[in-house]
């Protein structure tokens, strides 16, 4: 059964591409537009994996983190987190919320994908 | 002829009645336009999206990845051709939007990728037309239409529009010209830097502080750059390098920046350059500021006293107390800004002062201190 990744992302064009290039890799992919939907749909579906866009509507990424780590059903699902900006202070507020991998805009989606096996890999190997 | 009046008066109101029945009618006619164009727009932004978005992610083949770059441009064209022959179809005037659309889902693409995606997508801009639209309305006599052209050529990274930049430079509206200076610093990183400061004309203090944020991005690539640009003979450009190199903190530009707050250059210019030489803190250049305390420009004077203020050697508080006794109040006052920043004994002095006997400079010493102390204490 292929992964399944939860893809929070508020702008159109980037939300589609993610889910375009994750399919194409052979994932399954549910996307959500802002963080309040992304803690329903994650605690719900319990994703092998989310990528979360830190600058959401409703809810930032940084607090859909932080439920998500508090919540005993999530607490262990890996986060990558998609920022805006490369700022130092964010990616590491980021790290500390216990994300495990940032990506920064603007990204190549080549090496999104690469990141998205390199951590759905190690969570392979943590639960092995 | 109660009869006629009453005939006109119905007249009257039922032209009046069909007049404000047209206009509501037309209302609610041009809101279902609006709202029509704009599911329109969004069904054309969706479907847009995701056909930019194969394009973008299409996989290539290795083989074409590192062969000539005519065949790698083949296989982009390839990939373009739904959304061209989708183009291809339709009226004029759905023609245009589709085409509007489709630019902004590019552009939208634009900021968020890098990489070789990010490369496809100049080329989209090249193959769709785009780049060649944005050159032509480069040359439109609407200013508005030429400094959006000018940040579109930027934001499609097409080194085809330098030339049309470059030109912009000199455009009569400051507008464009700011424009195309942010685009060519896209397209050209520092190097652009060149272009911009041999050809800009009068460069306004908005226009420097937009520039300057450009070039902080480049900080130590620009500086050959900016020291060139020291003996250029536009004076808003040579004052926009000593400024940059200050704020870069670039300290070997002290001595080509000395050579100016010499003098001998337009009065703005010198201040601008002992200002510098402030700024950048170095020692080399306190002997040339000490001489200006004594030059008979009374604004020269007191640039170089907060300038060695700047510098803080205890040495300069001399010098700088001569100003005190000799300067009229608003020197005065600078002088003794200056020495509570030099160092122990130049606060030493302005205590004196403070308990000195002439009331004015007691009053000054006071006020300074009373500036220079925290919030609260």
């Amino acid at each position: 059964m292929p992964e399944r990744i939860l893809v929070a992302e508020d702008q159109l064009h980037v939300r589609r591409l993610i889910e375009m290039k994750l399919k194409t890799l052979g994932y399954r992919v549910t996307t959500v537009e802002n963080g309040q939907e992304a803690i329903e749909i994650a605690t719900k579906i319990l994703p092998d994996l989310i990528l979360l866009d830190v600058m959401m509507p409703l809810m930032t990424g940084f607090e859909v983190l932080s439920r998500l780590k508090q919540h005993a059903k999530t607490k262990k699902i890996p986060v990558i987190l998609v920022t805006a900006q490369s700022k130092e202070e964010e990616i590491l507020h980021g790290l500390e919320l216990g994300a495990e991998d940032y990506i920064s805009k603007p990204f190549s989606p080549n090496e999104l994908g690469a990141r998205v096996k390199k951590v759905l890999a190690s969570r392979t190997t943590k639960d092995s | 002829m109660k009869s006629i009046e009453f005939l006109l008066l119905f007249a009257l109101t039922t032209a009046v009645t069909i007049v404000v029945v047209l206009l509501a009618v037309s209302l609610v006619i041009r809101k279902a336009v609006a709202v029509a164009r704009t599911l329109v727009r969004g069904k054309l932004y969706d479907i847009y999206t995701e056909a930019a978005a194969k394009v973008l992610l299409s996989e290539i083949p290795s083989e074409v990845l590192s062969g000539k770059p005519s065949e790698l441009f083949a296989y982009y064209d390839l990939l373009l051709q739904p959304i061209r022959s989708d183009l291809l179809e339709d009226s004029k005037a759905f023609l245009n939007q589709k085409r509007a659309t489709l630019k902004g889902v590019l552009l939208d693409f634009s900021q968020d990728l890098s990489g070789e995606a990010r490369e496809r997508l100049t080329y989209c801009y090249y193959a769709l037309g785009f780049v060649d639209e944005e050159i032509r309305r480069m040359r439109d006599r609407r200013w508005w239409v030429r400094a959006n052209a000018a940040r579109a050529l930027g934001r499609y990274r097409a080194r085809r529009g330098m030339f049309v930049l470059t030109d912009a430079l000199e455009d009569k509206r400051e507008e464009v010209r700011s424009q195309a200076m942010k685009s060519l610093i896209a397209l050209a990183g520092p190097e652009a830097l060149r272009d911009i400061l041999q050809r800009s004309k009068g460069i306004s203090r908005w226009h420097a502080i937009e520039l300057s944020a450009e070039v902080a991005k480049f900080k130590a690539e620009s500086v050959p750059l900016l020291l060139e640009a020291l003996s250029y003979s536009e004076p808003s450009a040579v004052e926009f390098a000593i400024e940059m190199l200050a704020e870069v903190g670039f300290v070997d530009a002290v001595e080509p920046i000395r050579k100016i707050a010499r003098g001998g250059v337009p009065a703005n210019l010198q201040l601008t350059a002992i200002e510098a030489l402030g700024r950048l803190g170095d020692t080399r250049g306190e002997l040339l500021l000490l001489q200006l305390t004594l030059d008979p420009n009374v604004h020269i004077r007191m640039k170089a006293m907060d300038a060695l203020a700047r510098i803080g050697t205890p040495g300069a508080a001399e010098f700088v107390l001569e100003r005190v006794a000799a300067g009229e109040l608003p020197e005065k006052i600078v002088a003794v800004r200056a020495l509570n920043r030099l160092g122990e004994r130049g606060r030493r002095i302005v205590r004196d002062l403070l308990n000195g006997s002439v009331p004015q400079l007691r009053s000054v010493a006071a006020h300074v201190i009373d500036f220079a102390a925290p919030v609260g204490t």
